[in-house]
């Protein structure tokens, strides 16, 4: 199965180190042979059409960035390089959703499969690419793009399939996750923890997509679409981040049996994101980077999955299992 | 009694009112028991239901409904003073209880709400949303729980 990267940041480069650890695994378990025949990033595009030799591979991730490679655009690539899968992996924009969006049009429109970790694109058009993808007969996968490692949206559309899912609330931020359990264990102000957060990298340089809701939102409005069938927008989410929780609610909070935890929440009449007060025996008052998210369901009543949030090589553990998932589709047409 | 241990309540009696067997002959059993949330109180019934038990009776319907919310902000005593009475004049729920934290400049408040059903409640919840962002608060509300 010939590949395509695009996008070689932390994720790119921990997905492409996978591929080529688990060729054999891969081969053994699931007869599936990736190859990977093109990487783009900004700086340009490295192509080679029998499928790079994992030395080359190790050199690439070992170097960090694309180096002497072909002047391409990743929508050149797409369009022109032979492969079945594409992995769109660049940075999110909610706004436009591109340069993401462009991409996955062009794989899919080229007749490619389609995995991604991307919010923006799935925020801006998520109906446009399922439709998209079903009218050009290709897979699309995205379970990287909530909850970093836990199986979110593949465990919704096919273990709970008996059930009706009635709510889906969750912890799915982990930087706001690990500022909200300092500030518990701590008592100190938000401000003094981002900058910790920040320092040990579990914070951007610029936090406020996270400490405004604003991701948690976006994964609320994708589970919406993609596990509840609806056709939420971004701007339907009702959001409060955690920027006012100050280490006097959390105490008063903890006093009373109760965390304080920024959880989104999507069901067919509600989309929000706020602080909540979660009792301290609940699932979903895991602490640190971790996130957590419960089903509440007609049958099983409650499930809850529990994981790392975020993190390369976590993420790629769902991006390796939507190219699994995508080879067995394809096996069973 | 299982159901009631497993989701954290605390039995404080159990009487066996043998004298009071129905027609069926089944004993009524009066339990009481301490709990310290609505939510795990209705999954312990629930779980009763669920096993057969009949449940004919509840305590006292107001000890039944209870929320904990929490507000933040920039507010003095003459705010809490002004929630708690347009609270208390819209009638169904109360404030049983209200726990103050001061920080530098602004001020943290925990309200116990106790109602005499769900319904109420909900609505002294939304008056609560309405305060808060008619003077620019926080509010923190409990996480939903299953019913």
């Amino acid at each position: 199965m010939k590949v395509i990267v695009v996008g070689f940041g932390n994720l790119g480069k921990a997905l492409v180190r996978i591929l080529s650890q688990k060729r054999d695994f891969l081969e053994r378990r699931y007869g599936l042979s990736p190859q990977i025949v093109a990487v783009v990033d900004e700086y340009g595009a490295l192509v080679k059409e029998g499928g790079f030799t994992a030395r080359e591979l190790q050199g690439l991730v070992e170097r960090g960035r694309v180096v002497g490679g072909k002047r391409m655009s990743g929508r050149e690539v797409i369009g022109e390089v032979e492969g079945e899968v594409v992995f769109e992996l660049t940075p999110t924009n909610i706004e436009t959703g591109e340069p993401g969006l462009s991409h996955i049009r062009e794989a899919m429109l080229s007749g490619k499969h389609v995995v991604t970790s991307n919010k923006g694109p799935l925020v801006v058009a998520f109906r446009e690419l399922e439709e998209l993808s079903k009218k050009r007969s290709v897979e699309f996968r995205y379970s990287a793009s909530v909850g970093g490692a836990i199986p979110v949206i593949s465990f919704a559309k096919k273990l709970l399939t008996g059930n009706r899912i009635l709510a889906i609330r969750g912890v799915l931020n982990g930087t706001t996750n690990y500022i909200l359990s300092r500030m518990s264990q701590e008592e100190v102000p938000l401000d003094i923890v981002v900058r910790e957060a920040q320092e040990l990298g579990i914070a951007e340089k610029d936090p406020s997509l996270d400490l405004e809701g604003v991701d948690t939102a976006c994964k609320i409005t994708i589970l919406a679409n993609a596990v509840l069938g609806r056709n939420a927008k971004l701007r339907e989410v009702k959001r409060e981040g955690i920027l006012r929780v100050t280490p006097e609610v959390i105490r008063l909070a903890h006093e009373a049996g109760f965390a304080v935890k920024l959880v989104g929440t999507a069901s067919d009449r509600l989309l929000e994101v706020g602080p909540r007060l979660v009792p301290l025996h609940h699932p979903l008052a895991v602490s640190g980077t971790l996130n957590a998210v419960t089903f509440e369901l007609d049958l099983a009543r409650e499930i809850t999955l529990t994981g790392f949030g975020a993190g390369p090589q976590e993420t790629s553990s769902s991006l390796l299992g939507d190219l699994v998932d995508i080879h067995q589709s394809l096996a069973s047409r | 009694m299982e159901p009631i241990s497993r989701f954290g309540g605390n039995i404080k009696s159990v009487v066996h009112r043998r004298e009071k067997k129905t027609k069926l002959g089944l004993v009524p059993v009066t339990v009481v028991l301490e709990i310290g949330d609505r939510g795990r109180f209705r999954k312990i019934l629930s779980e009763l239901r669920a096993q057969g038990v009949k449940i004919t009776h509840v305590g006292e319907k107001e000890e039944l409904s209870e929320r904990v919310v929490l507000m933040a902000g920039r507010m003095g005593v003459e705010d809490l003073r002004e929630i708690t009475e347009r609270i208390n004049r819209k009638g169904g729920a109360r404030i049983s209880d209200m726990r103050l934290s001061m920080g530098k400049e602004e001020m943290a408040v925990r309200l116990r709400l106790n109602g005499k059903d769900e319904r109420t409640l909900e609505e002294a919840l939304s008056l609560l949303e309405k305060v808060a962002e008619e003077r620019g608060l926080l509010l923190v509300k409990a996480l939903e729980e299953r019913s």
